[in-house]
């Protein structure tokens, strides 16, 4: 478990989210890290074409750019999600395999930096993102803690 | 009405007499954090893109116009911890032009003041009236 990458972790836990996508980690070469995933037919907007809401890419790309950010750390910390630019190309079919792909660029200020793409089986991409993650974020402790109102703390 | 879609049922997004307000119902499988149990961001960015194209059909209905749409861009702050509770996305649109629509959307849990996240979405409008 303790050479597992944190997006192997993740899509291969209990996680109730993962369990919905059949995603399988395909390696990483410093901050990139590449998955396969099967798209899951609960996730069909249309169901004239058995196409995919975009949701289900921003859920994937969010999740797979935060799996590479967590792969680039030296020490294991919290870290959240602070913007996504989503790029919606086209919307995926129920069952297509597709390729995530995130490469974390770079860390400045305890942010790091992430971009991210998803792609069909021929390379067509569905949706290219870009994201920015805060490192370090406080934990349960905090949230338990604090009655005070919400504006006197941020776990951001 | 249209029934629900699978990703709408799976994300258990509702309506409300608001054409404008949505509602995400709390469910286990949207934890993205178990052990704080917060919302996946993923999910959040999901509830912004469909309330977007919701509220973009809504309003193309009422003015008797093709209301087929596709959300081409979505950018997404995300301003707070979210925690194991419905939430709720409020629609603005912005602008509707000949064949794209801009729309902000505003997320929040406890309290519309102290808003969990804030998305721009741009949707493209498709001309379905020769399909």
């Amino acid at each position: 478990m303790a050479d597992m990458h944190p997006i192997q972790l993740f899509f291969s836990s209990h996680h109730p989210l993962a369990k919905k996508v059949e995603a399988t980690f395909e390696g990483s070469v410093g901050g990139t890290v590449y998955v396969q995933i099967a798209a899951p037919s609960d996730l069909v907007q249309r169901p004239e074409d058995n196409t995919l809401h975009s949701g289900f890419a921003t859920i994937i790309l969010d999740s797979i750019m935060g799996g590479a950010v967590m792969g680039t750390l030296t020490q294991v910390m919290p870290i959240a999600t602070i913007g996504l630019s989503m790029h919606h190309l086209r919307r995926a079919t129920a069952g297509e395999k597709l390729t995530g792909k995130a490469v974390c660029t770079g860390t400045h200020n305890d942010v790091a930096y992430v971009t991210g793409e998803l792609l069909g089986a021929d390379g067509t991409p569905v949706a290219i993102a870009s994201g920015t993650f805060m490192l370090g974020t406080r934990g349960t402790s905090i949230r338990n803690k604090t009655t005070a109102p919400e504006t006197t703390e941020s776990r951001i | 009405m249209k029934p629900l879609s699978p990703a709408e049922q799976w994300l258990a997004i509702s309506i409300t007499d608001d054409p404008d307000l949505f509602v995400l119902d709390f469910q286990e499988h949207h934890i993205g954090n178990p052990i704080i149990r917060s919302v996946h961001g993923g999910v959040v960015g999901a509830l912004i893109e469909c309330a977007a194209e919701k509220a973009l059909i809504n309003a193309l209905k009422e003015k008797g116009l093709p209301s087929e749409v596709e959300v081409t861009t979505a950018s997404i702050d995300y301003l707070r911890v979210t925690k194991d509770a419905p939430l709720y996305a409020r629609v603005n649109i912005v602008r509707i032009a000949r064949r794209i629509a801009f729309l902000d959307v505003k997320v929040w849990q406890d309290n519309e003041e102290l808003p969990v996240s804030r998305g721009s979405c741009t949707l493209r409008i498709l001309d379905t009236t020769n399909v």
